[in-house]
């Protein structure tokens, strides 16, 4: 009771208070403190019912109440409490109650703020008025009957710290890229442009952040627990988080560039909005259902996908509209600032981070962009490989050229300026050369690579200086140098990888990739039940245990992965074979195959209605072996559930049994099945891959985040409005 | 202003045809088995796994083999050669692209579907 009551009085409040404020917001006159008052109460008394909703779905979750639905299907009773607090944000209904919970919070702060306050907050509880719609129309509190004895427990996969975190450190990121976005639609409203961008910026930052620090957890956790050996998978769900990451930089971008007094105003405020219309955006292309069958996270449409694309159409149709109306305006105010040499750097910037989150999009959205054209069809991730190459690499020789404050090019400095890139030029061909050496060959490759050294380089000499003489500013430096590094950690690993699947019989030495691997058969860890595997390398051994574990009827597997200096060791466990099951073999009409000592001959297949009008598959296989030829006739016949095969023996006794026969291509599977296997052996298939430079990526990654966590530190502790 | 637009003009002129030509050869149409053997190129072909007991890894080739049957009903014995996706046997339905190399299709990517509504799941890539 107590979740559904809070989710039916936040929804109330937040359209009373929304209706306040845009009473106060039109009236525009003096604000009256009393109405002012009533509307934040108002305000506050949302929040709180919606964090009682939160609580209660906590307790709920903790105490077992599996009476509610979402505690029956994302819980169970044997999960550790760390993850029953996980499970709050492992359906949808319970993520966009995080979302609502979150974004309600911030707004606290808002709603103590003197600066375009009303209209602030009136296009601020737009969204929480559609947010506890959707609790309303799809609740997390709706219950079942009869009430089930026990939960159907947490996806495994989900079992990991990182996916603990993740989701509540995204919906952390949509709830502050919010704020911008109502700031720059109460600034274009009352026409205090400049005020309410800087309002937003502090926000923008801390919003990047939280939103750029989920992604890299999320890609983490692919790595560390979903065994391809990847961390992108260009699914739609993660297109739709790193578009509003991108447009989210311009945005951050074109506010500092803003503060420092360059003609940022109009980019700044339209990035502002379109960065969460695109978060909202991600979200309808998540939940609504629309690209569903493109996706590998099989989202289904529900009762909310219609108020979904409301939501959107709001946020844009509003945004279009009054930026259109204040366009000319806005231009007055930036031909007041000189074009300058950052002022170019700027829009170059925005240009080519536009392009991407665009080329992202139409990627995303191009089964629906298709099926405009009548085909239904996608796009697969080489679209993106081959599109990305070159804004990326635009993008690394920006970032190279920005590093300097400004190119003198002028013929009496030029000597100074090229003197300086001495050093650089020689760091880039020396890596050049070194790469070459270790077999990178492709031309696309060593663009890159040179693109990238040269931003390294540069920005590397930006970082020192600025650690010497403005500490201030490293941030900023130090992100740059971060992400330099991961798309180099990138680089390395996606074209230098090497991967093998190899067989490892039981007790038997197998070598891959320099390593040598034996296979030791199942070992039971305290829960997850593993495959142990010694790994040797010259010399140095050590024990792998690879997840290996049944989750109900579901089989879970979870890579091993070991990490050096210079690159990842990733065993990914496929399966295990008992060879008394012995592989299956194909074969196609007129063609022949040998195994053992048996010749195998496919003669001919025939389709026939056999005894009781059964339909029968019949084929003709002619046997050599010991210079004699045998012909067999095997089949299979039609039963209630498929077919049954009716198999032969040979003349050594082993029983020939077909498993399939296409009388259409004409081919057919078969297995033969030895009589005499008292020599049971497991074979456990692994696959190897040797990833290197990944300690690169996840040290870029790192910096990355540590240089904007610092610039977000900055952004709110000193806090001059310039 | 009027240079401005010019140059702006000749930007998104180029911009769209980089982004036509890339998402065109990019495309890959879903079509059934009988529509991509008589085609060349990528497909990708959303079918259903049966005789599930059989997917395995062959030692020879060092390709997993399985059996898929799309809409139609038209069978196709697939091969792909890489690692095999978390909850494979228990997909509902996969999507393979690739295509036929003789009497088989060759899978180069292996997306799986799973039946539960929102759960992160699991992607195989070369």
């Amino acid at each position: 009771m107590p979740g559904i009551v809070g989710i039916y009085i936040a929804f109330v409040t937040a359209i009373l208070s929304g209706m306040l404020f845009f009473f106060l917001a039109v009236r525009d006159t003096q604000i009256n403190s009393k109405q002012i008052n009533a509307a934040r109460l108002l305000y506050h008394l949302h929040v709180l019912s919606l964090v009682i909703a939160g609580i209660y779905l906590f307790y709920a979750l903790l105490t077992h109440k599996y009476e509610y639905y979402y505690v029956y299907a994302h819980s169970g009773s044997e999960l550790p409490v760390g993850y029953l607090i996980s499970a709050f944000w492992a359906g949808q209904q319970g993520t966009l109650l995080l979302w609502a919970i979150l974004s309600a919070l911030i707004g606290l702060i808002l709603v103590e703020k003197k600066t375009l306050l009303p209209p602030l907050m009136v296009f601020y509880l737009v969204s929480q008025i559609f947010l506890s719609l959707f609790l309303l129309l799809d609740s997390p509190f709706k219950s079942v009957a009869p009430v089930p004895s026990s939960g159907s427990g947490l996806n495994p996969l989900l079992m990991d710290p990182f996916m603990v975190v993740h989701p509540p450190i995204i919906f952390a990121g949509y709830a502050l890229l919010a704020v911008p976005c109502c700031y720059a639609l109460a600034a274009l409203c009352k026409k205090e442009f400049r005020q309410g961008a800087m309002e937003a910026l502090p926000w923008a930052v801390t919003g990047w952040f939280f939103l750029g620090a989920g992604i890299i957890i999320g890609g983490a956790w692919a790595y560390r627990v979903l065994g391809w050996g990847g961390y992108w998978g260009w699914d739609p769900v993660e297109n739709a988080s790193l578009v509003p990451w991108l447009t989210a930089g311009i945005t951050v971008h074109s506010l500092l560039a803003l503060r420092a007094g360059l003609r940022q105003i109009r980019s700044s405020l339209f990035f502002c909005i379109i960065t969460y219309i695109l978060v909202i955006l991600a979200t309808v292309i998540t939940r609504s259902g629309v690209i569903a069958e493109f996706s590998v996270h099989a989202f289904t449409e529900t009762v909310i996908s219609p108020f979904l694309t409301a939501f959107f159409l709001f946020y844009l149709l509003l945004g279009l509209i009054l930026f259109a109306r204040r366009f000319q305006e806005l231009g007055h105010i930036s031909s007041d600032c000189k074009i300058t040499q950052r002022n170019i750097l700027f829009l170059c910037l925005t240009i080519i981070l536009s392009l991407m989150a665009l080329l992202i999009l139409i990627g995303t959205l191009s089964p629906l962009i298709a099926g405009l054209t009548g085909q239904i069809a996608g796009v697969n991730e080489n679209y993106y490989l081959k599109t990305g190459y070159l804004p990326l690499l635009l993008f690394f020789i920006l970032l190279a050229v920005c590093s300097q404050p400004r190119w003198n090019l002028k013929r009496s400095n030029l000597r100074k300026t090229l003197t300086a890139l001495v050093i650089p030029i020689i760091f880039v061909l020396s890596v050049l050369y070194l790469a070459v050496l270790y077999g990178l060959r492709s031309w696309s490759d060593l663009l890159s690579l040179t693109a990238i050294t040269a931003a390294f380089c540069l920005a590397g000499i930006d970082l020192i200086k600025a650690i010497k003489y403005s500490r201030r500013k490293a941030g900023g430096k130090l992100a740059h140098i971060g992400l330099i590094l991961m798309f180099a950690g990138i680089l390395f690993s996606s074209s230098l990888q090497e991967s093998k699947i190899i067989f490892l019989p039981k007790d038997e030495k197998v070598e891959a990739l320099d390593f040598n691997f034996e296979y030791q058969g199942y070992f039971e860890e305290t829960g997850k039940g593993g495959l142990q595997v010694l790994v040797e390398n010259r010399g140095d051994g050590f024990l792998a245990t690879l997840p290996y574990y049944f989750q109900g009827e579901r089989l879970m597997r979870e890579p091993y992965i070991k990490r050096y200096l210079v690159r990842d060791l990733y065993l990914s466990p496929l399966e295990l074979q008992g060879v008394s099951e012995t592989e299956q073999l194909v074969i196609e009409k007129g063609g022949y195959l040998v195994w053992k000592n048996y010749r195998i001959y496919f003669r001919n297949l025939a389709l026939n209605k056999g005894d009781q009008s059964a339909l029968m598959i019949e084929a003709v296989v002619d046997l050599i072996s010991f210079d004699q030829v045998t012909s067999i006739y095997i089949a299979l016949r039609q039963v209630d559930d498929g077919w049954e095969p009716v198999t032969a023996t040979l003349p050594g006794g082993e029983e020939f049994v077909p498993l399939l026969i296409d009388s259409n291509q004409g081919v057919m599977v078969f297995r033969i099945e030895e009589n005499d296997c008292c020599t049971e052996q497991e074979i456990f298939v692994m696959e190897v891959k040797s990833k290197p430079m990944v300690g690169l990526l996840l040290a870029g990654s790192i910096l990355l985040m540590l240089g904007t966590g610092l610039a977000v530190w900055r952004r709110f502790t000193s806090f001059p409005l310039s | 202003m009027s240079k401005k637009l010019v140059i702006g003009l000749i930007m998104i002129i180029i911009f769209s045809a980089y982004a036509f030509y890339n998402f065109q050869s990019a495309l890959s149409p879903y079509s059934t088995f009988t529509q991509a053997a008589s085609r060349d190129g990528q497909t990708q072909v959303l079918a259903f796994l049966i005789d599930k007991e059989n997917i395995a890894y062959n030692r020879q080739t060092g390709s997993l083999n399985f059996t898929l049957q799309d809409e139609e009903g038209t069978l196709a014995f697939v091969t792909y050669r890489g690692a095999k996706p978390n909850n494979f046997e228990h997909a509902e339905s996969v999507v393979v692209i690739g295509s036929f190399k003789g009497n088989h299709f060759e899978a180069e990517r292996l997306l799986v579907k799973c039946p539960s509504k929102y759960e992160e799941q699991v992607e195989g890539t070369k």
